[in-house]
């Protein structure tokens, strides 16, 4: 009975959000699994020197020109003897 | 001063023959000396569009074989004096024809027509470079589905790496009951996704189908979707006309009975 009355997601929603994904993705030559592969690499960049919040972020490439824009709402500052331990730790696993 | 104008779409079966035969129409109605190219070379269709396929005798390539000349190629439309059908040929293929002689023959077609109006076959390959070779400007006809919006983005792209830069969207087929409940992308779904600048909203209707099998684009029955592609040709000639507001057209008939679908 609850189902009935709940508000479903319909199709046009789940189209626009899918054609806006992959048609960024192609027009740049960056595949959806690129394009996640980039946001979780600059979050984790981000994240060594500032406390952001993770939920907030929005990443997303306009077109016409193409722009890369990031919105990484910033929270307080961090331990700054942490950010570089971590940041060693980081650099050795890289080498 | 005359304008090149390619209709162009990507995917096949969106309606690019369609808009052709009756912007084409339309824009001779307005007083405008029109010629429609069939660049389909191999895929004649053009002309039962207009009902002209009891007419042709030479095509596209005989004109740019040499075989005929321009003049005898052109088919006038007797309902439509100003209006000229160039149709295409059925025994060549794409390779008939090369992107340098179709901008040779837009040039010729310039001297005599206010609007050449070029309907480009389905894909991006040979046919599709030779259609938009010896266009200024491309009308990009679409449907609000997944397919017909991806394949209209690439060829947004390739029109711009064309320098085609005056691009306009036609977004056809629209089910305002569908958009209504949220089954249907709406019109300001698809011009958000594509990014590029509305010219005209065709609703699904059911007297283009009854027009083509009579061939005869914009017979004067006054429906919504011929009412619309009027509205096309005179945003075509400068005129600001106010786009139909598809997106909440919703009486309150369909609000109450929307309610208790619910």
């Amino acid at each position: 009975m609850k189902a009935f009355f709940k508000e479903k997601k319909r199709s046009a929603g789940y189209a626009r959000d899918r054609m806006k994904l992959l048609l960024i993705s192609e027009r740049i030559d960056c595949s959806p699994q690129m394009m996640k592969m980039l946001r979780n690499d600059m979050i984790h960049t981000v994240k060594k020197y500032l406390t952001i919040d993770e939920e907030q972020i929005k990443i997303q490439i306009t077109q016409e020109p193409a722009v890369l824009h990031a919105y990484i709402p910033v929270l307080n500052k961090k331990d700054n003897r942490l950010v570089s331990s971590q940041l060693l730790k980081r650099t050795d696993k890289l080498c | 001063m005359s304008e090149v104008i390619v209709i162009t779409s990507g995917k096949g079966g969106v309606g690019k023959t369609t808009t052709v035969a009756n912007i084409g129409t339309g824009l001779a109605m307005l007083g405008k000396k029109v010629v429609v190219v069939d660049t389909d070379i191999g895929l004649r269709n053009l002309d039962v569009v207009l009902g002209l396929e009891n007419r042709i005798v030479y095509n596209l390539v005989d004109v740019i074989n040499g075989s005929c000349r321009l003049r005898q190629a052109l088919i006038k439309d007797k309902r439509h004096p100003d209006l000229c059908l160039l149709p295409s040929a059925q025994t060549k293929d794409k390779s008939a024809v090369s992107p340098e002689q179709m901008i040779k023959l837009t040039d010729d077609l310039r001297e005599q027509f206010d609007y050449i109006l070029l309907d480009c076959p389905a894909g991006i390959e040979q046919g599709f470079k030779n259609a938009i070779a010896g266009a200024d400007k491309a009308l990009v006809v679409t449907t609000p589905e997944v397919s017909a919006i991806r394949d209209a983005d690439r060829i947004i792209g390739l029109l711009e790496a064309n320098e085609i830069r005056d691009i306009r969207l036609i977004i056809n087929r629209l089910r305002p009951d569908m958009i209504a409940r949220g089954d249907m992308m709406s019109v300001d779904d698809v011009t958000e996704i594509l990014a590029v600048d509305l010219i005209g909203t065709i609703l699904d209707d059911e007297q283009i189908v009854i027009a083509t099998n009579q061939g005869e684009p914009l017979s004067g029955k006054s429906s919504q979707a011929e009412e619309e592609y009027m509205n096309i040709c005179k945003r075509i000639l400068g005129e600001e006309i106010p786009f139909a507001d598809i997106n909440r057209k919703q009486g309150l008939l369909r609000k109450i009975g929307n309610f208790f679908k619910k």
